[in-house]
């Protein structure tokens, strides 16, 4: 009997397969009924038929199992295949659930047709069965992997949204919420001052920590939805003895009423400073705290404790995020951290978070530990490097200005203070000259900054008699740079930096930075 | 002692009002003048002279930055102090680059601006201590 027509009279008895196999697929399907799990499985079956029976010439067969689309007669698309794919996508079928089920129903067609004696040689059509899987298990392999892979770009794009639109709202709060508390700031001030009863001053200093609090919830929430990745959003290091003051509050903000958040140590003023910026710690405690919380809130609410301990001769401060959860067995405390692991139900969580903390803490020189048992909570552990304070004391780099321009020397002035440089200012060309030799020696580095009010010989003399560490950035095109003068070997060297008369503070501050990377190179 | 004369922009009337009350306890510093825009701005330079000019950025019709720019070019004595609640770094940086001698963060308040004021006046350039934090040379 012809393929076509063997379906079509045992159509009872392939759906009926059909039924059975979508029933096995688990728990998507265990609440649907006969008709819900053949759905469409009848049209499809008869477009099959009907595509069997239409002639194909050798071209228009190649161009269809290319999977071209101008192939005819592939309008399953419009029929019920394209229906059944919309409905098994609604239904919650995961892509290789929805392709099992066509390699069933093909593995049954020809296997049911073969037994009927559908064709002359049968262990040729066994053959052909047998491709047909194997090549169909690859493809559901394949399918599988590529399926997982686009939810979980789709789940980081979604999380980069999130943190996108949050850092815009948390602006735009910041901003609303300075306009407003800076005036509120000065009335309680002048308040203060005023000649009240004696019974509105603790009004009036309760008025005074509401302010204070909302400037820090302000200040909190700007680090909270600051960029991870970029490191210019906060200092390269966060002072732990005052951290937790601005941090507890936008944590404490999010945390629902059945989940109670206790401080032990980490408020401590004698906690040192820690090699991690303000916004990266903020962020990874913060989904520490966030985790912990909805392992809480699944039993009913809890308690979180954040302590931190100082262990001095690791260098080394262990900041800790400790629940009374319900806790991780052997196999979830293993693959936590691996990306997209999540125990949370779909669309819940990104299963990024702890992946995330792992990786900003590796890239600041931090580790992150986490012990868990069933029944008896969590603890994660922020392993945080110390900024060292007893260093040596910093080598003596010294800044000198020949400018006119008040507004370009005081813009210098501060970018360079702000990374530690000696600035002097000189009213004439030479006055501070480069010091004696043995000063010299012991410096790490000297920078001159001049405009055409310095002399140029005078200049080209500190660049002489400076040694390797003397760097000279130039406003303006005064100095002489022609081929062959001492002046384009300096350039050549990195040693002379050239920018414009009238530079912008984007490129002055390129210029300082390249000088100052000299030095440290 | 010689106190400095401050002209503040706002189109925010109670930061205007909060800063009239807080110069007026600070001996070193009188206001000469307060705009709740910047349609007045250039009449008001030219009469008032002020040493410094505090400025709000986000503000309706001409640009903050623009009006900064041709006080820059205009070689008028008046340095300007950005007094902002916004703390985005490419707006401090565009804000730097338009001439402003000081960026102060609003929500580092009123005592902040003050010593910014004073900074500015001695010749540096002044960032509060938010801005400081965004702009460190690094």
């Amino acid at each position: 009997m012809r393929l076509s027509a063997f379906i079509l009279s045992n159509m009872e008895r392939i759906l009926q397969e059909w039924e059975d196999f979508a029933r096995a697929l688990g728990a998507v399907t265990k609440s649907m009924d006969a008709k819900a799990l053949r759905d469409h499985a009848k049209d499809i079956l008869s477009d099959v038929a009907a595509d069997l029976e239409i002639y194909q010439t050798a071209a228009q067969q190649e161009a269809k199992s290319k999977g071209s689309v101008q192939a005819p007669h592939s309008e399953f698309a419009a029929t019920g295949a394209g229906r059944h794919g919309d409905v098994r996508a609604t239904e919650g079928f995961t892509l290789d659930q929805m392709v099992s089920e066509y390699r069933a129903l093909r593995a049954s067609v020809l296997r049911l047709w073969t037994r009927a004696g559908g064709m002359a040689d049968r262990s040729e059509a066994e053959q052909i069965t047998r491709f047909n899987e194997a090549i169909d298990e690859a493809l559901a392999e394949s399918v599988k992997r590529y399926a997982r892979d686009v939810e979980r770009l789709i789940a980081a794009a979604h999380a980069k949204e999130r943190m996108a639109a949050l850092g815009t709202l948390s602006a735009g709060l910041g901003h609303d919420m300075s306009n407003v508390l800076m005036p509120m700031g000065v009335s309680i001030a002048e308040l203060e001052h005023a000649a009240l009863p004696p019974a509105s001053k603790p009004m009036l200093e309760a008025l005074r920590r509401s302010v204070e609090h909302l400037r820090g919830l302000t200040r909190g929430l700007r680090s909270l939805s600051a960029d991870p990745e970029d490191a210019r959003v906060s200092p390269a290091s966060t002072d732990l003895s005052t951290w937790w003051a601005e941090a507890t509050l936008p944590y404490k903000w999010t945390l629902s009423a059945d989940v109670r958040l206790h401080a032990s140590g980490v408020e401590s003023t004698a906690l040192p400073a820690v090699a991690v910026p303000k916004h990266v710690l903020m962020q990874a405690v913060f989904n520490l705290v966030q985790n912990a919380a909805e392992a809480l809130s699944s039993q009913g609410g809890g308690n979180i404790w954040v302590s931190a301990t100082e262990d001095r001769d690791e260098g080394t401060v262990s900041l800790q995020v400790r629940d009374d959860g319900p806790g991780m067995d052997a196999q979830t405390l293993a693959r936590c951290t691996e990306p997209f692991f999540t125990t949370k139900p779909r669309g819940r969580g990104t299963g990024l978070g702890l992946s995330l903390v792992r990786t900003a803490m590796e890239r600041h020189g931090g580790r992150l530990l986490i012990n868990s048992e069933p029944g008896k909570g969590s603890t994660f552990a922020l392993i945080l490097p110390v900024v060292q304070r007893d260093a040596q004391p910093q080598a003596v780099r010294t800044g000198i200005l020949t400018l006119r321009d008040a507004r370009v020397r005081a813009m210098i002035a501060a970018l360079l203070s702000g990374v530690g440089v000696e600035v002097s200012v000189e009213r004439e060309s030479g006055q501070a000259g480069v010091g004696p030799a043995a000063e010299r020696a012991t410096a790490h580095g000297f920078l001159r900054v001049a405009d055409d009010s310095a002399d140029p010989r005078e200049v080209l003399r500190f660049l002489d008699e400076g040694g390797p560490n003397v760097r000279v950035v130039v406003l303006g095109n005064w100095f002489p740079t022609n081929p062959g003068s001492a002046g384009e070997a300096a350039m050549h060297d990195g040693r002379l930096i050239q920018i414009a008369a009238e530079p912008s503070r984007s490129t002055l501050q390129g210029a300082l930075r390249r000088a100052i990377i000299g030095w440290e190179s | 002692m010689n106190r400095v004369r401050v002209l503040c922009v706002d189109d925010n009337e109670e930061i205007l009002w909060a800063l009239g009350l807080h110069f007026s306890h600070t001996p070193d510093i009188t206001i000469v003048g307060s705009l709740s825009s910047l349609a007045g701005l250039a009449a008001a330079l030219n009469e008032t002279k002020p040493d410094i000019l505090v400025l709000d950025l986000d503000m309706p019709g001409k640009s903050p930055l623009e009006a900064m720019r041709e006080l820059d070019g205009s070689g008028a004595a008046t340095r300007t102090i950005v007094f902002s609640g916004h703390l985005r770094r490419e707006l401090i940086e565009r804000a730097m680059d338009a001439g402003a001698w000081g960026y102060v963060s609003k929500n580092d308040g009123e005592d902040a601006l003050v010593t910014a004021i004073r900074a500015v006046m001695a010749g540096e350039i002044a960032w509060s201590p938010e801005v400081q934090s965004v702009l460190a040379l690094r």
